[in-house]
């Protein structure tokens, strides 16, 4: 039997892309051993991705080093994901690298 | 950029991974090339694991004010490998009139509470997502 591969990444959304929570966002969970990600994309506005370092314990915003402030808003959006999707309505998605 | 058929190898039917178009973002912030990518898998999620409690410690929230609630506070995460603090959660929750925890039960929220991880890594599983949010909302409407 083939081994298989543990996947590089694993992201989780709603399993129907055009659904939007309350706000009318779409979110995204991912994360790998290294990084969680937040993503959130409002209509009309640039999308905003909160990355939390799990080594270094910091966060980026936007690819920008983020504050306290910042690390507080990415809380409590992954608060808000959490409080407003049910299991039954979301997906998983491994991802699996080349290498 | 909408993620195509032609990013990926045969693996993947496209109808597989069109709905994520997100994907190149989320892969860019994760620090994954796009070009890397063999192929992806959806799955339903039998569990779905959200670490976001990793960035808690230090930080006020929700989930930190349930686990005082649970008579738990910052430096005693590490006391959830002990069992007399899940009798103690237990307790709480069952005062809390949340639900009636079997064993069974009990067991999965030590993995939702993660006895594992001194950070506090929330692992929900199966009806763990209900579990939490169903704590959370009893003690914000006990805040009222």
């Amino acid at each position: 039997m083939l081994k298989k591969n543990k996947p590089k990444a694993k992201i989780v959304q709603f399993s129907d892309e055009s659904r939007v929570f309350p706000d009318g966002s779409r979110i995204v969970y991912s994360e790998t051993e290294t990084k969680i990600v937040l993503y959130q994309k409002h209509p009309f506005n640039k999308s905003v991705t909160y990355v939390f370092d799990r080594k270094s314990q910091e966060v980026f915003v936007n690819s920008k080093k983020g504050s306290n402030s910042d690390k507080l808003k990415m809380i409590k959006l992954g608060q808000y994901f959490i409080a407003n999707a049910s299991e039954k309505d979301l997906i998983t998605v491994d991802v699996f690298t080349k290498d | 950029m909408k993620v195509t058929s032609s990013s990926f190898s045969d693996h993947q039917k496209p109808s597989s991974f069109s709905t994520v178009s997100s994907l190149p973002s989320i892969l860019k912030a994760l620090g994954i090339p796009l070009s890397k990518v063999s192929h992806v898998e959806q799955r339903k999620p039998k569990s779905i694991s959200l670490s976001m409690a990793e960035l808690a410690p230090t930080v006020s929230s929700d989930i930190e004010r349930l686990l005082e609630n649970l008579g738990v506070t910052g430096g005693l995460f590490y006391a959830f490998s002990e069992d007399h603090s899940f009798n103690r959660i237990r307790s709480r929750l069952k005062q809390m009139g949340i639900l009636l925890l079997g064993e069974k039960k009990l067991k999965k929220l030590s993995v939702l509470l993660d006895i594992q991880d001194p950070i506090l890594g929330i692992h929900l599983q199966e009806g763990g997502l209900l579990l939490l949010r169903k704590a959370i909302s009893q003690i914000a409407d006990e805040q009222k």
